[in-house]
């Protein structure tokens, strides 16, 4: 029998197993991968978008299921909503959020880590263009009735009960 | 209240009604009384009388065809028809270029489809709308029932991309409906409940039309100007494919078919029929009375209606709307199935909703042209049974024939007395049948000599005529194949078995030897074995029989050549079976080539990822974008928030590949679920994220 089948160890799993307590450096890779994977090129606005969303995470409540790098990940997620949310006015309004996020991932906006970094309000000419890329994908609804209709199929039962009718009638 | 105009009008459509069945009422008489006096000579035995009864009915089935193609030749050599619902209504029209059109969505309903063909006909569609002038009074609907989740997520990298070169914010939607009950038919009541409220009319599409926006145009035009009329079908022309089998379909399909569907709009009129596509449909009285119910008992009768268009039509009709067929409008187009056995695939799937309309024919209220189309629906797949029914009859009558010992003397006789020939009744019976098989495909190309635009697009006579006569063997050759095909989906509905057939091919494909056998293998054991029977014991029976027993037999071959699409392309260098389209390409086909071809907008879309399933959960736009096109919907319940976290558990585990094609579809149908999975990937990320 093949041992090195049979030892093989049973908890590796296709997601490696989280780490419960990273170094700075780990979390500061993951955020830097996160943030490239979106469009950020520049090691400086990498930096400071990384260390804004670990001021985020701190900020999120306590979940025992989330691991510290998720919750890094969390942050910079959130980093980005409160700047569109901020931006183009999106309060309360999580489908506009969900659309402007796509948006602006869709690279309408090249320059967006600029924008992220700067206070809202200095430059509009840019958000005109992510504005215009947020495409609803469909109309707003307007309820209509259908009615489901009667097909009255044939029976000879029913054929019958008609005679009946008709001779009574009669 | 019908005015007096209206009522010569009725009177007039009446009168054509009455002309048209008077001419398949007597022609299905003499044909049957030459056939009974060939069989009354001692009496009709039972098997006579099964025969005659199978004549009658296949007969009359074949005169509808031939009198509405020989109605159509007439129509088409004189002109056109003055009833035909775009020439009705032409004068009325003031000119087009001031008309302010109401807005129409033009709606492709889609169900796991190749996207990027689907995308690829909608931009055609919108270019061609752009040439028109006349695009801001369309707005397009991607309706999408498809579960694939692939699938899902690149249409909606299509969408996106539509909306971002075509600058269509605005006017190009898309959605992906969370159940897809009710197949097509709950995806179109789907959007007139929600968003029919916006337009007057709407454009039903397929996943391979194609239409002209120009004629899109001209349709929406005709319903306006005509209140009465709930919708309007165009007779698609069947082009683009490449194999031979489609090609000798789309020949045939634009040669006869023109002349068929004049024919048919002859007698039609305005209580003509609805085909489920390339079709304008006015949307009030469609929410009105085009809600279907279920039929009540199971399946294959009962249950969801299948083919609901026909019963669409007939609601129509009997809400007292005019459905009509535009036989004269140009610029509709469709793909057909690229083989033999995708095109029987497709007739599996169309077989069971026909005979479920059996019910229908005698419900209430309907009109009587409606229960004909319910007719005629049931009998294109009945026919073929009866076909088969009616061949094997007619070997046992030939059997029976033989076996009988012919007696010249007998009683007081002192003279021998001969049998009567009925050779010439016979032979008249057959030919008569003949004649109305293959008259009309004569016809069809004397009316070419009448265009000599036309004929050339068909690429001369000769090329033409030569067309005719080998579209005319190859028929011959797949008719009893066909015929064996729908044979056995009757039987399987009728005895509710499933067929058990994947799901059909669109694309040009080559059918391999393994598939050919497995479909054919049947077919050609039968022709062999009858072919042996009938040499061996009605020998002058066989002789006749030989070009049912050769497509049989060859089946195999001509499923494989005809699926060729080199054999396809060597036929159109040599100028066989052309079609106008190919020989001067329209500009929506051209538009459509072109986007096929083209590279997309979104950087995204041009990579082709292991997976779009795992783009989803990894890459932060098209997370984001799937994510902004997921429906507002109830968080989970606790039992499927259970079902959602085993299925994450699983993933983490056992990875993407260990999770069937649905339930990947449920993990990104969760928005919570897909964040998690998109924080997930991240921060534990596997070894094989790069090469995802």
């Amino acid at each position: 029998m093949d041992r090195s089948k049979v030892d093989t160890n049973y908890s590796a799993t296709y997601l490696p197993p989280a780490v419960n307590q990273p170094s700075s450096e780990f979390l500061l890779g993951r955020l830097k991968s996160y943030w490239q994977s979106m469009g950020v090129t520049d090691p400086m606005q990498v930096v400071v978008l990384s260390k804004r969303a670990l001021q985020h995470a701190y900020r999120l409540p306590e979940q025992p299921e989330i691991d510290p790098v998720a919750r890094a990940l969390i942050g910079a997620s959130a980093v980005l909503d409160d700047w569109l949310i901020r931006s183009l006015n999106l309060q309360n309004n999580p489908g506009n959020l969900k659309a402007a996020r796509a948006a602006l991932l869709s690279g309408v906006m090249p320059g967006w880590p600029n924008m992220v970094l700067y206070p809202p309000g200095t430059d509009e000419h840019p958000l005109d263009a992510l504005r215009l890329a947020i495409a609803k994908p469909t109309p707003e609804l307007i309820p209509r009735a259908m009615p489901t209709q009667q097909i009255r199929l044939f029976s000879l039962f029913g054929l019958f009960r008609l005679l009946w009718r008709k001779i009574c009638h009669t | 209240m019908a005015t007096p105009v209206r009522h010569l009008v009725l009177i007039e459509h009446n009168l054509r009604r009455m002309i048209f069945f008077s001419l398949i009422a007597i022609t299905t008489i003499i044909a049957v009384g030459l056939l009974v006096s060939a069989f009354h000579t001692d009496g009709l035995s039972h098997m006579e009388l099964v025969l005659l009864l199978l004549y009658t009915i296949l007969f009359s089935w074949i005169c509808i065809s031939f009198w509405s193609a020989f109605v159509g030749f007439f129509i088409i050599l004189f002109g056109s028809d003055r009833l035909s619902i775009s020439r009705q209504f032409a004068e009325t029209l003031p000119n087009n270029e001031a008309i302010l059109l109401p807005c129409t969505a033009i709606l492709m309903p889609i169900y796991n489809e190749n996207s990027g063909r689907v995308f690829a006909g909608l931009r055609a569609i919108h270019r061609s709308l752009v040439d028109t002038g006349k695009i801001d009074s369309f707005d397009f609907f991607i309706l999408s029932d498809t579960r694939d989740p692939d699938v899902w997520v690149e249409e909606e990298l299509l969408w996106r991309d539509m909306v971002q070169s075509l600058d269509g914010k605005g006017r190009v939607f898309y959605r992906n409906r969370p159940e897809n009950s009710s197949r097509k038919t709950g995806n179109l009541r789907d959007f007139c409940t929600n968003w029919g409220g916006h337009y007057r009319y709407m454009i039903v599409l397929d996943a391979d039309s194609l239409m002209k926006g120009a004629t899109l145009v001209k349709m929406v035009q005709i319903l306006e100007s005509n209140p009465g009329v709930a919708l309007i079908q165009t007779p698609p022309v069947p082009v683009n494919r490449e194999s031979l089998f489609a090609r000798i379909l789309q020949f045939a399909g634009g040669i006869y078919g023109r002349m068929f569907t004049a024919g048919l709009n002859y007698w039609q009129l305005g209580a003509s029929n609805y085909w489920g596509h390339n079709a304008i449909i006015r949307i009030q009285p469609f929410l009105d009375h085009c809600g279907l119910p279920q039929l009540p008992g199971n399946e294959p009768f009962g249950g969801e209606i299948l083919s609901h268009d026909f019963v669409e039509a007939a609601l129509l009709r009997r809400a007292g709307w005019e459905v009509w067929l535009a036989y004269d409008l140009d610029g509709s187009y469709e793909e057909i199935p690229p083989t033999l056995i995708d095109y029987a695939k497709r007739d599996r799937r169309w077989c069971q909703g026909n005979l479920q309309h059996l019910r229908l024919l005698m419900s209430r209220g309907f009109n009587i042209l409606s229960r004909l189309h319910f007719f005629m629906g049931v009998m294109s797949y009945i026919a073929s049974p009866l076909w088969l029914l009616f061949l094997v009859a007619t070997g046992a009558e030939a059997y029976l024939q033989k076996e009988q010992e012919l007696v010249y003397f007998f009683g007081e006789n002192w003279m021998p007395v001969w049998p009567v020939s009925f050779a010439v009744e016979m032979t008249t019976v057959l030919l008569v049948t003949l004649a109305m098989l293959f008259l009309p495909k004569l016809l069809a190309l004397l009316l070419l000599l009448k265009d000599r635009k036309l004929l050339q697009s068909y690429g001369g006579l000769v090329s033409a005529a030569s067309s005719v006569v080998l579209e005319t063997v190859f028929s011959v050759l797949t008719a009893p194949v066909l015929m064996l095909f729908q044979t056995k989906f009757v039987l399987a509905i009728l005895m509710h078995r499933a067929v058990g057939w994947p799901q059909q091919q669109r694309g040009d494909h080559m059918t391999s030897f393994k598939e050919a056998v497995l479909a054919h293998g049947g077919h050609t054991i039968i022709g062999l074995l009858t072919g042996i029977l009938s040499y061996l014991y009605i020998p002058a029976f066989f002789w006749w029989f030989t070009p049912v027993l050769a497509g049989l037999i060859l089946s195999i071959p001509v499923s494989i050549l005809s699926s060729s699409i080199n054999l396809g392309r060597v036929s159109r260098r040599l100028g066989l079976f052309l079609i106008p389209e190919e020989t001067k390409k329209p500009a929506v086909l051209h538009y459509l080539e072109v986007n096929l071809k083209e590279a997309p907008v979104l950087s995204i879309l041009r990579e082709k990822p292991y997976s779009r399933f795992v783009q989803t959960l990894i890459d932060p736009y098209v997370n984001a974008l799937h994510l902004s096109l997921l429906p507002e919907r109830e968080p989970p319940g606790r039992r499927h928030q259970h079902y959602l976290d085993g299925l994450i558990n699983q993933l983490e585990d056992d990875g993407p590949n260990s999770l069937s094609a649905s339930q990947k579809r449920d993990l990104i149908a969760d928005p919570a679920s897909l964040r998690r999975l998109h924080i997930l990937y991240w921060s534990r990320p596997p070894a094989d994220i790069g090469t995802l």
